[in-house]
């Protein structure tokens, strides 16, 4: 609410210039209500610091408060940037100093653990889990996935850019994703667990065909127990890729299938041997 | 939110005004506030309403539930998404605009489950910069989706890994873009543009059509968090104030045409290699459409969001659009009018003043009775979380329906035309008119602020349209001040700030 969409107030600012008492106390509150609080909280940071804070940190010093809100600086390194609130002005700026300082007496600080709110968060709780982030070491879309079997600690990220399996880090927790998820995409998760295997290419090539081209990402559906399966395009074939943990627990089942008539070549190596290769089926077992 | 203050310093304070205030009736509007689901980050990225009156929510770490409102409690539907920023229904599938991509989300085998998440789109680029959000999908009445591409910011640079070409126009290369140090970047990110576009059509508006191609449809957007079609099958954009952004505008968006921000620039085919911030100003000036209105910072709206058709229901509002704002605790309400073959028209605070409301108003869908649900959210910046409801208003609502700007003989009129007849003999509006610079630097003051003085005013016999003499100004925004009309019937205007932006004068 501007001053002049309320016409009383507007009018008692101009009988008694410059404000005093309680009437600076209210022209400082609807000042805050209308240009701060959107930010701003009593007790908590949350866009940026608690009124207490502020009241702390600017008690004695009026001009420090009023040079800070006409040009605010940036100083906490989590926070976004304040914009300049020069169009306050002022007189009413000054009433918002009072107000502060009014409003907070005798007030503590509520105390915030650091990414408590974010530590453990339902929909990555129970495996599978298929869950896109800002991934370390692989595209910005990516998605990560927590695999049942085995030890229930295997995870992978699929990068859908390059259509394949970018590494496998192990972690009975899967990630840690409050470092993404806790303001506006400008942290990645935290794996919080060893990466045990990176892979360059795919362990196979598509072969009958003179097509070349980029991989390109089709989505993924989710089996009745919820682990996914990729689909792609890439080199004239489409291919649907499917990686589970392997009945002893100590391996990836890798599965391509085709649904085109390209053949798939595997291309085996010390950690990817080949289980089993059918006219439309490449079976791979992933050992680190 | 509320102050606590001491109960004695409360009412010794606010009695002076309890003198001089009018009492203060009944809200216009009922709104609700609903339970958030358990154990959800409550943030709303999309919305849209189930043909069986279930309201649908897209959340920030990526979930999408039902809100049943007869019980008042939400189940799940999927998960997994990466920031979705729209949602809508299309036949039995949900359509979803996530960051990476636009996504075909579906329950084939019936168990109430999404277990479908197909690619419709993934052709455009993303460098990994936290602010290169998408936005949409709006369908259109030619069966495509739209959806907006978010530029970069420049505070922060790139990821090791980009998707889609690199472009080569600019000051920085890839290498110093990316990962860099704190330090490091604060010496250079000036040189970055405040908001840049390296990858393909960040800053664009793409049309995709159901079987996924995707065509660049219009360039020269910042932040167009807000897409939706008029009732005569108009695409309307919303852009945030920042650079080349003076105030925040509402575009009327045509195939091919360029909008302002000029990063997006380097993926026209037509551009000829410049780096777009060393083209000088009035050239940039003469490449973009201007705005249809434009939403007064601090006033109106400071990141405006989704705009949505108003339906029948809502008995004057309808066909007219509203427009969601993160920061201000109210709503917009845009009237068009085209003026010289071009579409332009005025925007007004609306549902303003209401306790209830509050600020972080996101994304909207109507439901089949007329109600407005609005999800809430704020991604750290201004906002709120959470959902609410708004019951469509009583239909002897009064406020202004209609702003068309005419002409009388040398001089110019504006006819406002009100749901409810006027008390006899009203007072003039009292009128100003500003613009705004077209400039790199974020916002614009108010530039040549001037009153404007109203040579006279006609109401017509039936009381409910008022015609306005004066002279308008090419390229500023007008403002009428409604504050104290009255209807007949006693009741205070509902939307008491008009802009009109008047981009044409009739000639
Ligand atoms: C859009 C959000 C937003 C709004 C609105 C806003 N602020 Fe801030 N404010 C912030 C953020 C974020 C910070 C922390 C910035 C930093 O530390 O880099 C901040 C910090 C401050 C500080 C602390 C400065 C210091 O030295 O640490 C003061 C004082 C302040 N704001 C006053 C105000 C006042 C007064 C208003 C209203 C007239 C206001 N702010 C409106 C976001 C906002």
């Amino acid at each position: 609410m501007s001053l002049k969409s309320y016409p009383p107030l507007f009018a008692l600012a101009l009988f008694c210039q410059p404000l005093t008492g309680e009437d600076l106390l209210s022209t400082g509150q609807e000042q805050f209500q209308t240009h701060c609080s959107a930010c701003h909280q009593p007790d908590q940071m949350l866009v940026g610091p608690s009124m207490i804070e502020i009241a702390g940190l600017y008690r004695e010093d009026l001009p420090g408060f009023l040079k800070w809100c006409n040009e605010p600086g940036k100083k906490r390194p989590n926070a976004v940037e304040m914009p300049a609130m020069s169009h306050v002005g002022d007189e009413n700026l000054k009433a918002v100093h009072a107000y502060l300082l009014k409003a907070t007496e005798g007030k503590k600080e509520k105390a915030v653990p650091k990414g408590k709110k974010y530590d453990f968060y339902p929909s990555i709780a129970t495996r599978p889990i298929v869950q896109r982030f800002f991934m370390p070491d692989s595209s910005p879309a990516s998605i990560a996935v927590a695999l049942p079997g085995g030890n229930d600690d295997l995870n992978f990220c699929y990068d859908t850019a390059q259509c394949r399996l970018r590494y496998v880090w192990k972690n009975p927790d899967f990630l840690v994703g409050w470092y993404y998820w806790q303001s506006n995409g400008n942290a990645k998760v935290n794996l919080k667990g060893e990466v045990i295997y990176r892979e360059e290419e795919p362990p196979f090539t598509v072969s009958g065909t003179e097509q070349e081209s980029e991989p390109k990402f089709l989505g993924y559906t989710l089996d009745s127990s919820g682990i996914p399966t990729f689909r792609y395009q890439w080199n004239g074939a489409t291919i649907a890729e499917r990686i589970v943990v392997s009945p002893d627990g100590d391996s990836l089942e890798r599965h391509f299938k085709t649904e085109s008539a390209n053949k798939l070549e595997p291309a085996p190596n010390d950690q990817n041997t080949v289980q089993s290769t059918q006219a439309d089926e490449l079976v791979i077992d992933l050992k680190w | 939110m509320v102050i606590h203050l001491p109960y004695s310093i409360r009412m010794k304070t606010l009695l002076p005004f309890l003198a001089l205030l009018p009492l203060q009736a009944e809200p216009l509007f009922e709104i609700t506030k609903h339970p958030n689901p358990v154990a959800i980050d409550p943030q709303i990225g999309g919305l849209t309403i189930l043909p069986d009156g279930r309201v649908a929510a897209a959340f920030h770490r990526g979930e999408i539930l039902f809100y049943d409102p007869s019980s008042s409690s939400w189940t799940e539907f999927a998960r997994g998404l990466h920031e979705p920023l729209g949602l809508i229904l299309d036949g039995d599938d949900f359509l979803v605009m996530q960051r990476p991509e636009l996504t075909r989300i579906s329950d084939t085998d019936g168990d109430g489950l999404a277990d479908s998440y197909l690619t419709v789109s993934a052709d455009f680029g993303m460098t990994g910069n936290y602010h290169e959000f998408s936005f949409g999908p709006a369908k259109g009445p030619d069966g495509s989706y739209y959806v907006g591409l978010n530029v970069a910011s420049n505070g922060a640079g790139i990821r090791e890994e980009i998707r889609g070409q690199w472009s080569e126009i600019g000051d920085l290369n890839q290498e110093q873009m990316t990962n860099p140090s704190k330090e490091q970047w604060t010496k250079i990110k000036g040189s970055a543009g405040r908001m840049y576009s390296r990858v393909p059509y960040r800053g664009w508006i793409l049309k995709i059509s159901p079987d996924g191609t995707t065509t660049p449809f219009a360039s020269g957007f910042r932040s167009p968090d807000g897409l939706g079609f008029d009732a005569g099958g108009k695409l309307l954009v919303t852009d945030n104030q920042g650079d080349w952004r003076g105030t925040s505008p509402l575009y009327t968006v045509e195939e091919g045409k360029h909008y302002g921000h000029p990063a997006a620039l380097v993926w026209r085919q037509d551009w000829d290699g410049r780096d777009p911030l060393k083209v000088p100003v009035e050239e940039l000036d003469a490449l973009r459409t201007p705005a249809s209105g434009l939403m007064p910072q601090g006033e109106l709206a400071n990141s405006p969001s989704q705009p949505l058709l108003i339906p029948d229901s809502w008995g004057p509002y309808a066909g007219q659009i509203l427009i969601g704002d993160m920061n201000q605790k109210q709503l917009v309400r845009y009237l068009a009018d085209e003026v010289n073959g071009f579409h332009q028209g005025a925007t007004l605070p609306f549902i303003a003043n209401h306790p209830k409301l509050g600020n972080g108003n996101h994304r909207f869908a109507f439901d089949q009775d007329g109600t407005l649900w609005v999800g809430k959210t704020h991604l750290s910046w201004a906002g709120a979380e959470g959902l609410l409801s708004i019951k469509a208003p009583p239909a002897d609502i009064f406020t202004v329906t209609s702003c068309k700007l005419g002409k009388e003989g040398d001089h110019q009129t504006f006819t406002l035309t009100f749901s409810q007849a006027l008390a006899d003999d009203p007072e003039s509006p009292a009128i100003k008119r500003w613009r705004y610079h077209y400039h790199a630097k974020y916002g614009s003051d108010k530039v040549d602020t001037t009153n404007v003085p109203v040579r006279g005013h006609h109401l017509s016999p039936d009381g409910k349209t008022l015609t306005l003499t004066l002279d308008v100004a090419k390229g500023y925004l007008h403002e009428l001040d409604l504050t104290g009309l009255r209807s007949k019937t006693d009741q205070e205007i509902e939307g008491s700030r008009l802009y009109y932006q008047a981009v044409e004068v009739p000639e």
